[in-house]
């Protein structure tokens, strides 16, 4: 005998659970969630150290989490900003998921003193995270002038998904013959009408606008 | 290869509803994935055939249906279907944001061999 059992269910069901649980946490808390995605070499880590720093001279309460895959590096070069950090090493796997999320938070003093920023770094992959929910408010894609203007074409999914773009090293965009009109047309054909900001963690200018519009998401989401 | 991660949590789930169901193995199971759900449907019956080893679900053929990625074109008013991941209506000429579907990442459903009898 033979039968057929409906599941209809979604795969990452436990996973949205726990990242549903962390969404509400964060929103009693007024904390606002960043999960940040790029691909290795980005400079997703001397951009945060950046925002970072400049959050702590405002005098916002922030911490990061940050993944890697096999090292503690990046948090030490974040630390040096000044707020708490904590790693995650994921042991070879490409992708934060949202228990680690919760695990690393669970009793780790600078989350429970509450926070008005929480950034997650997550592992450099611009292909595994797309599907992961972290409990994030909000999800920004960094790509840098380096890279080729084509990248939004080749990772849709991930650009889709995020509600910020972010192009880092602009001060590198000359020599790399970067055209800017390309990349902000690819961007707008995989997600039509997401905000771009244009950075370089060398230019104190450029980090102030991001952090001014991380300001501002913040307050939208508080309201 | 997150797939693996995805075809773990398939296992897992089919596993523990079988078990439930007092089955003694599966025959096949039935996915949706959309392309918007970031997964590869090639490497997820790789990941599931590793995943699936030693387990109620091993030897189960993976049947893996597309969610179409569905969205809507605000000028011409009508709904459209994407070929490629470029959020575009030609028909209009225009930019189509709001997505309709292509993000499912669903366990349809699933067959089972055999039920033992209670």
């Amino acid at each position: 005998m033979s039968n057929i059992v409906e599941l209809r269910r979604n795969v990452l069901e436990r996973h949205d659970a726990v990242a549903a649980d962390l969404r509400r946490r964060f929103e009693a808390a007024g904390t606002l969630a960043v999960n940040l995605v790029s691909s290795p070499g980005t400079g997703k880590t001397e951009l945060l150290t950046a925002v970072l720093r400049t959050l702590v001279e405002r005098g916002a309460r922030v911490a990061a989490l940050v993944g890697d895959c096999a090292t503690d590096n990046d948090a030490a070069r974040l630390a040096a900003s000044g707020a708490p950090v904590r790693q995650i090493v994921t042991e070879g796997m490409c992708h934060l998921e949202s228990q680690m999320i919760a695990d690393h938070l669970d009793g780790w003093g600078p989350a429970d003193a509450g926070l008005d920023f929480l950034f997650v770094e997550n592992v450099g992959n611009l292909v595994c995270p797309s599907g992961f929910d972290l409990g994030e408010a909000i999800r920004v894609v960094l790509l840098s002038v380096t890279e080729g203007e084509d990248k939004p074409l080749k990772y849709p999914q991930i650009f889709q998904s995020a509600e910020l773009a972010v192009i880092t090293k602009i001060d590198l965009a000359e020599p790399c013959e970067f055209d800017r009109a390309a990349c902000l047309a690819n961007i707008a054909a995989v997600h039509p009408g997401l905000g771009v900001v244009e950075t370089s963690a060398r230019r104190p200018e450029s980090v102030d606008a991001l952090v001014d519009r991380l300001v501002a998401a913040r307050l939208q989401f508080l309201q | 290869m997150h797939e693996l991660s995805i075809a773990r949590a398939v296992v897992d789930e089919v596993v523990s509803s079988a078990t439930d169901h007092g089955a003694l193995g599966v025959e096949r199971i039935r996915l949706r994935v959309g392309r918007l759900s970031g997964v590869v449907a090639g490497a997820l019956q790789f990941g599931f055939e590793i995943a699936s080893v030693d387990t109620l679900v091993a030897g189960a053929t993976l049947v893996i249906e597309d969610d179409p990625v569905v969205v809507w074109c605000p000028v011409g008013e009508h709904t459209l279907e994407l070929e490629t991941l470029v959020f575009f209506c030609d028909e209009h000429q225009c930019p189509t944001p709001e997505v309709l579907s292509g993000k499912d990442l669903l366990i349809l459903d699933y067959e089972v061999a055999h039920v033992e009898h209670r």
